[in-house]
Order: C-alpha cells, then sequence, then structure tokens
C-alpha cells in the first residue's frame, strides 16, 4: 500500500516537472516566433544533448550526428511560425529529428564509419562495466572498448525503425505514447518494433548478457 | 541474495543504459555552437533558390490541386453522362419515327402512281398522310419539348384517335406562323404530361 503511494507520488512530481517544461518550452518558442533570437539559443542549449544522444546512436557516427542536428535546429528554426502547440515542443524537434536522421541514413546506406564517444564511467554504467570485467575476468578498459563496439555494431544491424524505437525507449527513456507520437505509428506498432528489437540484440549479444 | 543477484545480472536494457554515459567533450559543443551559428545565418543570407522556390510553389499548388481537380472532374462526368443520356434519349424517339416514317411512305410509295383513285381512297390516302405527318410533327415536338402540349381530345370512332392541342412556332417549322393546332396522339396517354381527353368536333380543330 504503502509502495503504491510512493509510486503515485512519484508519477506526480515527473507530471508536474514535464508540465512544467512544457510551459517553459511554449515561452521559449512564443518568444522566438515574436522575434527573439536569444530564446532560441536557450532551446539549443536545453535539447542539443538528448538529440544528439538519440542522432548519434542512430548513425553511430560523431560527425554526421553533429552536422544532423545542426540541420535539425535550422529547419526548427526556420518552421518556427508554422508551429502551433498541438503536440509539445520536444515532440515536434524529435519528430524533425528523427525524419531527418532516417533519410540521412536511407542516402547513405553503404557509407559506413563508426566513431566511438568516451563513456563517462559513472553510476549504472560503473556497476555493469565491473560485473562485466570480473565476468570476463578482463581488465575494464579493455572490455568496455569492446562491447562498446559490440553495441554500436548490435544496433546498427537493426533496421532503422527498430533502432529507432529501442533507442527512444531504452536510451532516451520517453514513453510508448511520446514515441508513437514522434514516429507516427500506432502505440502497439512501437511495443511489436521493442519486443521484435529487443530480441534481436539479445541474440547480437549474447556474449555480454545473462541468459 | 536473490534480489543481489539480479541487480548483478546483465541484461539488454542494462547494457543499453551504458550509451546515455557515451557523451562528447566539451570542446566538441563549443565547435558545434559555432558551426550552427555559421550554418544559420547562411541559411538567413541565402536565398532560396529558383528550384526551391518551384518545389514550394508546387507544394502549396498540390494542396488545392487534388480536391478542385477531383471535383471539375466529377462535374464533367456528370456533365458528360447527363449529355448522354439526352443524347440517347432524343436519338430512340427519332429512330423510331424514322423508322416509322419510312415504313408508312414505303406502303403509299409501293402502290401504283398513276392509277385512279376513288374519292373514298383518295380521302383514306389524305387521311394516311395527314396521319403521318401530324404524328411526326407532334412527336418531334413531344420529345423536342413536351410542356408545349395544352390539352388532348380524342375522337368517337370505333378506332379510337388520340389527339392532343400542340403549340408550335415558326422556329419550329418554317411554313406556319406561331399558333396551336390539335395532332394525333401517337404517344399513350400515359406517357403525355396533361391529357384531357375530350370529344373531337370538327368545329374545335385548328388545322
Amino acid at each position: 500500500m504503502a509502495f503504491s503511494r510512493t509510486v503515485q507520488v512519484d508519477a506526480g512530481v515527473n507530471e508536474a516537472a514535464e508540465t512544467r517544461e512544457a510551459d517553459r518550452d511554449a515561452e521559449l518558442v512564443a518568444r522566438v516566433q515574436n522575434g527573439d533570437v536569444r530564446a532560441y539559443d536557450e532551446l539549443v542549449v536545453k535539447y542539443r544533448e538528448r538529440l544528439f544522444a538519440i542522432v548519434y546512436n542512430m548513425t553511430s557516427n560523431r560527425e554526421d550526428a553533429a552536422d544532423i542536428i545542426q540541420d535539425v535546429f535550422i529547419k526548427a528554426f526556420s518552421s518556427i511560425t508554422r508551429f502551433k502547440g498541438n503536440s509539445a515542443f520536444f515532440t515536434w524537434l524529435y519528430r524533425i529529428a528523427v525524419n531527418t536522421t532516417l533519410s540521412h541514413l536511407k542516402k547513405n546506406r553503404l557509407r559506413r564509419f563508426f566513431s566511438l564517444e568516451t563513456i563517462q564511467e559513472e553510476g549504472a554504467s560503473a556497476e555493469v562495466l565491473e560485473t562485466l570485467a570480473a565476468k570476463h575476468k578482463t581488465e575494464k578498459g579493455a572490455l568496455l572498448g569492446e562491447l562498446q563496439e559490440k553495441l554500436n555494431d548490435a544496433l546498427q544491424k537493426l533496421s532503422p525503425k527498430h533502432r529507432t524505437v529501442v533507442i527512444l525507449f531504452e536510451i532516451e527513456g520517453l514513453s510508448h505514447q511520446e514515441i508513437s507520437a514522434i514516429m507516427g505509428c500506432s502505440v502497439g506498432t512501437v511495443r511489436s518494433r521493442l519486443h521484435y528489437a529487443k530480441q534481436q540484440l539479445q541474440a547480437y549479444l549474447k556474449d555480454f548478457v545473462d541468459s | 541474495m536473490p534480489k543481489l543477484q539480479e541487480q548483478k545480472q546483465v541484461t539488454v536494457e542494462k547494457l543499453l543504459e551504458l550509451k546515455k554515459f557515451e557523451r562528447p567533450s566539451s570542446e566538441f559543443w563549443t565547435r558545434f555552437e559555432n558551426d550552427l551559428q555559421v550554418k544559420r545565418l547562411q541559411a538567413l543570407v541565402e536565398k532560396p533558390s529558383w528550384l526551391d522556390r518551384l518545389r514550394a510553389a508546387l507544394r502549396y499548388t498540390m494542396i488545392w490541386a487534388v480536391p478542385v481537380g477531383g471535383a471539375a472532374a466529377l462535374a464533367f462526368a456528370l456533365w458528360v453522362h447527363s449529355g448522354e443520356l439526352k443524347w440517347l434519349q432524343g436519338g430512340t424517339a427519332n429512330s423510331e419515327l424514322t423508322a416509322r416514317t419510312m415504313s408508312e411512305s414505303g406502303q403509299l410509295a409501293s402502290q401504283d402512281p398513276l392509277r385512279e383513285l376513288t374519292d373514298a381512297a383518295l380521302a383514306r390516302e389524305e387521311s394516311a398522310l395527314l396521319r403521318l405527318e401530324t404524328s411526326v410533327q407532334s412527336a418531334n415536338l413531344a420529345s423536342a419539348s413536351p410542356q408545349f402540349i395544352m390539352d388532348a381530345l380524342s375522337s368517337e370512332d370505333s378506332q379510337p384517335t388520340h389527339f392532343r392541342r400542340v403549340m408550335y412556332s415558326s422556329d419550329f417549322s418554317a411554313d406556319r406562323d406561331k399558333g396551336s393546332r390539335y395532332v394525333a396522339d401517337p404517344i399513350p396517354a400515359s406517357r403525355g404530361a396533361v391529357v384531357q381527353p375530350a370529344v373531337f368536333t370538327s368545329s374545335s380543330r385548328n388545322f
């Protein structure tokens, strides 16, 4: 009983925080629509890292990700007057980012240069790395590079749409509803893509994952 | 103890969580910021090419092209269909009439043109010709504009003949003035507009 109440309180707090965020975004968007360019800079700083996480994990290339995010911000800026606020600003921005990345991947499907970012060893990541290092009886540093490569490789083996769903759900932490709004498909499609993608990843990463 | 083991287990979800901690350095963001500023200025300064403008114009036009084009196509199809129906109806009436005219005139023409006719025979001939002529005219008028039929008469003969009062004008027959007349009715009473059977008298004839 006490646990369920705690969960309810947490959900309420999150919802309130999301509403505040959405209101702040709406205010900034209104300022940009009225010609305040500095307000747009605030939006860029707020969302650039989240967009980078999505686009980088979709492309597995840092330079491509940087170019795509810049294009996304320019596209969003030039069409912000057409943003009517029917959805949250981040949903709209993520939709532009996902569509731009998918068309980039379609155009450059034969060109695959992977680049790796540094993993910040903190919290959960440190714990997982320690467990894996103990299991494989190797040094953490050596394991990290191999694991990163394997993870990127496994993600790239998925179809772009399956990859997008996994990234938005597991890495970005978005809900099924939010993903369906961003990708323009039903919640059921999101669930089935996620299920299939996880099965695939489980098979690709069987050396690292406990069965 | 089992809870601890569960925590130590490595799952796909936990491996994917590692990706959250893959972050670029602060130099990357400085360069990103500069590049974005340059690109934004370029976008502001750069005029759209004629191809972009054409694309934008076509995109805008296409929004309206589909519903307007569809409505126009539908209207055209309806217009063609209704015109075709009218033409078919007119064509059927005319072809029936032509066939009848040809058969009746054929009957008359088959007889010897030089033979002497008795009064009775002459009267029959005249009556047949008159019936033929009036039926052709009335059918034409009826098929063209049924509203011209004002009223109708029927004879008291053993073989009753229906007559209709038909308005005509110089537009329809060049050799007659405007007015009205009674004509033999080749159309069954049920097909006429307003049929009022009446006793036929010679005084009411208006030939």
